[in-house]
């Protein structure tokens, strides 16, 4: 089953790879420094998807500072034009939250099928691009307190992992956060399983399962469009 | 201001309401345009002032327990000198030494200290004033108390002018131990005989002829018990006819009556019936109820002096605590010539109302014979006889006019009341104000229903500290001024009133009534506020306000007043009001007039030769009060309103009376306006360029329309200054489309930083341009590149001041803990300024960890970034 997985998406990356380029061609007015993309953004049913945050975010060197805050909405025929990329190999990403639509770009576990990724040359103009949004993901909101004064906790380093019973794809199995801030964690995440550990300096390790025991973790699915809430209690370790 | 009068018609009206009051009245009206009448002329109401005055007392007595008390009121604004003599019983003079009497107040003096003293030739007699001034400027009263035996006689002194040479009175007598002293004081330099005829009501007379030496003074006791003809215990009525020979008025008589054991006392006055005006008398201010938890009997009695029987009839207007007001009907009695009697009044006031419900009341009589044919006293008796408030009966149109000047003090447990009572069958208005040292309090225009008596309580007034129109009190520690009251209207005698000290521990009270010699006139009048700014949208209260001075000249504190109101330019100030207030609302920007109209009096004071007594003539005119109301566009809000330099700001700015063409002005230097444009009349919008090497701080902003500028408005020029953190995700974010795009197996750290420019004190700032300056950048050991600084350009957020620094290696072959480090330096890079380092931080960027300045945990929000402190 693992090889089949992998067999397809390999073929996916090369079908989706395969439009590094698109049609270029000189734009007016196009400062220096910048490139042009156009495009639209559709569904998994191909059906054009409006009110779509898009921007583009150079992949092969580090990038200019402020290239995530070039960005466009998509209109109502999916269109969108983001007027100064960073020429060069650039990502080009998606985020619609109040659609359940996670930011492609920064939400770990993503599926890699629905990254797009488009050559950009100084002062040209790229058309064509198509962007897949990705399925709708669930939204996981976490926050942590002491079990007995029911206060935040400083330091709370929270570990989501894909788990064994989730579909293999490439990337980090875990994604690990640190000082978690005391609003908590709340982000999108795509519908998969998970497998949660949260500690904290002074504190017991706690896992998602029946007791916060490692000895009793669980495994945590999270469908699409769901809204997870967790409030973790740790206790604090015997002395 | 000047004055101009324009006399359109001359009328002279005289007014006889209902009692037949008589006063006249000269109408005329103007258009004047400023409203202030000159200042008195040299001879006040008509008279010269240096005109002499010669005032009598029929007697005094410093023996026996009792002192005897002067007290002058001098109601001009100018101090007068006053002449006292001393005559004792015999007639014998002593002149003493003059009393100033300052303008505007009064002088209490013991006549101990003028020479009369006890066991002397001058223990006892009779005192003359003499002065000069204006008619009534010089009011004046003595009062005989004998403390021991809660005894009080007042005398108020009169120019001794009389109608005739016949003098009438009657009194009650308390009681069998009751003693009367009939006094007679001869005030000329000539004999004068008399013939008295005394009676205790019933039909038994004693005769008394008496011849009196120049100034004598004669006191006939009058031993009712002795001589085994006591009166009845309860209504028995005293009385005396006096005729003498020489001239009107050089005989003045009073009868004293006095109970010791009880405390009661009673000064009875003596009139001709020759000065009678109508058949009818009024008394303001009848007590009823309780005093010191003893109730009070009112007492009325009368004589018929006539040669016909007559017929009396009287009523009580009462006003109670609740405010209604109600008559009483009281029994006609009939009284055959020459007799007298009690009028039983009591029973008929508790039959038709509860005294304690009663707050004031006063007592209204006609009678079917000629004017004068009757005599009248009245007063409220306590049950033990100790409390006597006398109400004194007023023969309406031979008094002078609605007017007093009284003195006011409190003292131990007294106080002084005063009673106004209107006299007329319609509604009148009158003034009230006292004065204090240091101050004047004024309860400004009241009005008194038909037939309605006010009473006020000077010491109420100041204990309770209830305000005046103008917010003022009495302070709790003044003790003694003057009062002023005055009908206002063109009858000058539609209003009369009294003051009333009153000791109620000691059991004293004396009735002081003292008439100005007019109502005052109209000086001048305006409208307040003086200064009237309205910004558009907004209101206020505009209140029309007089200033009169009295007869004398001396001004009397001002008061409001109006009746009808205008404006010039209903779109720019609307008006709204009848009386002496009215709301104004600015409608828009500009400039309108308003303008109060109301009727003002002028009285002078003359003598009518046809009636025999003095009359004050009334003018009246319109006046008409303007003022200028500017109405000034209003701003409410600038948005933004802020800024920083190098920068086209456009702003909106909200408000009120934003007419066509309307500008913007900012003050100060570093700003220029452009493209101002008038939305609405609520609404306009501008471009405010803020050159690059503006300074910071705060200028303001005015709009103008139609001429007239608005309030400012704040709009502050910030001066980027430093960064600060808005969020930051640390280094728990990985690149995870290596591999999709590079097909690489590379999951680089990215790094967000979200900071914000603000100015040296932390505001926002605005939209501004910021750029990259990077230095000691290191060799990429990812071997991926360096980073492109940012060139200076606003930020693409579209947040203005708000950006986000994405930080990472990217994707890259070499993985691990490869990557690049650099200085970076944040710039504000201002249109037409220099160039200024927000913030310089050491980049250390690699494969598996982003650090910012040494931090990889994330900066917390907050962060302040570059440099400190404002400079």
């Amino acid at each position: 089953m693992k090889h089949k997985i992998a067999l397809l998406f390999s073929l996916f990356v090369l079908v989706i790879g395969s439009f590094y380029t698109f049609s270029q061609s000189v734009g007016r007015d196009i400062p220096p420094g910048c490139g042009v993309i156009r495009g639209r953004v559709i569904d998994q049913n191909s059906v054009p998807v409006s009110g779509v945050r898009v921007y583009a975010m150079v992949a092969d060197h580090p990038p200019r500072a402020t290239s995530s805050d070039v960005h466009a909405i998509t209109d109502e025929n999916g269109a969108f034009f983001l007027g100064c990329a960073e020429p060069g190999r650039n990502g080009v990403y998606t985020v619609k939250e109040d659609d359940f639509y996670p930011d492609t770009f920064l939400t770990p576990f993503v599926d890699p099928r629905f990254f797009t990724a488009v050559d950009v040359t100084d002062q040209q103009v790229v058309r064509g691009v198509e962007v897949y949004l990705p399925p709708k993901a669930g939204k996981l909101n976490i926050r942590v307190r002491d079990a007995r004064s029911e206060k935040p906790i400083d330091g709370v380093v929270l570990t989501i992992c894909r788990s064994n019973e989730s579909v293999k794809l490439p990337g980090p199995e875990c994604s690990v956060l640190t000082n978690l801030p005391e609003s908590g964690f709340s982000r999108l995440l795509p519908a998969m399983a998970y497998m949660i550990k949260a500690s904290a300096p002074g504190y017991q390790d706690w896992y998602y399962g029946s007791d916060g025991s490692k000895k009793h973790m669980e495994v945590m699915q999270l469908t699409p469009k769901m809204t997870k809430n967790l409030i973790i209690a740790l206790r604090q370790q015997s002395k | 201001m000047t004055y101009s009068l324009r006399m359109k018609s001359i009328s002279i009206i005289m007014f006889l309401v209902t009692l037949g009051l008589l006063s006249s009245s000269f109408t005329y009206t103007s258009k004047t345009q400023t409203y202030e009448t000159p200042p008195p002329a040299p001879s006040c109401c008509g008279q010269s002032p240096d005109k002499p005055h010669f005032l009598a007392a029929s007697y005094y007595n410093v023996g026996n327990n009792l002192t005897a008390t002067l007290m002058l009121n001098n109601k001009g604004p100018v101090p007068v000198e006053v002449k006292p003599t001393l005559f004792s019983l015999t007639g014998e003079r002593l002149e003493t030494a003059p009393v100033i009497v300052e303008g505007e107040s009064f002088r209490n003096i013991d006549l101990r200290d003028l020479g009369a003293l006890p066991g002397t030739l001058f223990q006892e007699g009779s005192l003359q004033l003499f002065h000069r001034g204006p008619d009534l400027v010089i009011g004046a009263q003595l009062y005989l108390v004998d403390n021991q035996h809660s005894l009080s006689f007042d005398e108020k002194l009169v120019e001794f002018q009389g109608a005739a040479t016949q003098l009438e009175a009657v009194w009650w007598l308390p009681s069998r131990r009751a003693s009367v002293n009939l006094i007679l004081s001869n005030t000329s330099d000539l004999e004068v005989t008399a013939q008295a005829v005394l009676n205790a009501g019933t039909p038994d007379q004693e005769r008394v002829d008496v011849t009196l030496s120049p100034h004598e003074t004669r006191v006939i006791k009058m031993q009712w018990e002795r001589r085994g003809r006591g009166p009845k215990q309860k209504d028995d009525v005293g009385s005396a006819s006096i005729n003498y020979t020489g001239e009107k008025g050089s005989l003045v008589a009073r009868a004293l009556i006095a109970d010791k054991d009880s405390g009661y006392s009673f000064s009875a006055q003596f009139y001709s019936p020759q000065g009678g005006k109508s058949s009818g008398y009024q008394g303001v201010g009848l007590r009823l109820g309780k005093v010191r938890g003893q109730e009070l009997t009112p007492i009325v009695v009368a004589r018929n002096v006539g040669d016909v029987p007559t017929s009396i009839s009287g009523r009580l207007p009462y006003t109670t605590e609740s405010g209604s007001t109600g008559v009483v009907q009281l029994p006609t009695v009939r009284l055959a010539a020459g007799e007298a009697s009690s009028i039983e009044i009591e029973r008929a006031i508790k039959k038709a109302v509860r005294t304690k419900d009663i707050a004031t009341a006063s007592l209204e009589f006609d009678y079917t014979t000629a004017p004068g044919s009757v005599m009248m006293t009245a007063e409220s008796v306590s049950e033990d006889g100790n409390q006597v408030f006398r109400v004194p009966m007023w023969d309406v149109p031979a008094q002078r006019n609605g007017t007093g000047g009284y003195p006011w003090f409190i003292e131990g447990d007294s106080s002084t009341f005063v009673y106004i009572k209107n006299v007329t069958n319609q509604e009148q208005k009158y003034l009230f104000s006292l004065t204090y040292e240091g101050g004047d309090y004024s309860l400004g225009l009241k009005s008194i229903k038909a037939g309605e008596t006010v009473v006020l309580d000077i010491r109420a007034m100041r204990d309770k500290q209830i305000p005046d129109e103008r917010g003022i009190k009495i302070p709790l520690e003044a003790k003694r001024g003057k009062i002023n009251w005055s009908v206002r209207g063109p009858n000058s005698l539609a209003l009369l009133g009294r003051s009333e000290q009153v000791d109620l521990a000691k059991g004293m009270s004396s009735s002081y009534a003292c008439f100005m010699c007019c109502p005052p006139s109209h000086q001048s009048s305006r409208i307040d506020p003086l200064s009237v700014n309205l910004l558009a949208g907004t209101g206020g209260t505009v209140r029309g306000v007089q200033k009169d001075r009295n007869c004398y000249g001396a001004p009397i504190p001002e008061y409001y007043i109006g009746d009808t109101w205008s404006s010039s330019n209903s779109s720019v100030v609307s008006i709204d009001g009848v009386g002496d207030s009215a709301d104004i609302t600015a409608v828009g920007s500009g400039s309108a007039t308003i303008t109060g109209s109301w009727e003002v009096y002028t009285f002078t004071s003359t003598y009518s030769y046809e009636y025999g007594l003095h009359i004050c003539e009334t003018s009246s005119s319109m006046v008409e009060p303007s003022r200028l109301v500017p109405v000034l566009p209003r701003i409410d809000s600038i948005s933004p309103a802020y800024g920083a330099p190098g920068n086209v700001v456009q702003v909106s700015i909200d408000g009120a009376g934003f007419a066509a063409g309307s500008t913007v002005q900012v003050g100060g230097s570093g700003i220029t306006v452009s493209n101002a444009n008038v939305v609405s009349s609520a609404q306009m919008t501008a471009n405010f360029t803020i050159a690059g090497n503006a300074s910071g701080g705060t200028v303001s902003v005015t709009v103008t329309s139609s001429g007239q500028t608005s309030n400012t408005a704040a709009f502050s020029i910030r001066v980027p200054h430093h960064l600060v953190v808005m969020s930051d995700t640390a280094n728990n974010n990985f690149r995870s489309d290596c591999q999709a795009t590079f097909n690489l197996n590379s999951f680089p750290r990215v790094r967000q930083i979200t900071y914000k420019v603000v100015d040296c004190a932390g505001n926002e700032v605005g939209p501004v341009t910021v750029k990259e300056n990077f230095t000691n950048m290191t060799t990429n050991t990812c071997n991926n590149g360096g980073p492109t600084p940012n060139s200076c350009h606003y930020p693409f957020s579209n947040l203005g001041n708000i950006f986000t620094d994405t930080i990472t290696v990217n994707c890259n072959s070499v993985n691990g803990s490869c990557g690049l480090s650099w200085t970076e330096e944040w710039q504000w890079c201002p249109t037409g300024g220099t160039i200024t380092t927000l913030a310089t931080l050491a980049y250390s960027v690699h494969y598996d960890v982003v650090t910012i300045d040494q931090n990889t945990s994330g900066f917390a929000a907050g962060t302040l970034l570059g440099p400190t402190g404002c400079p």
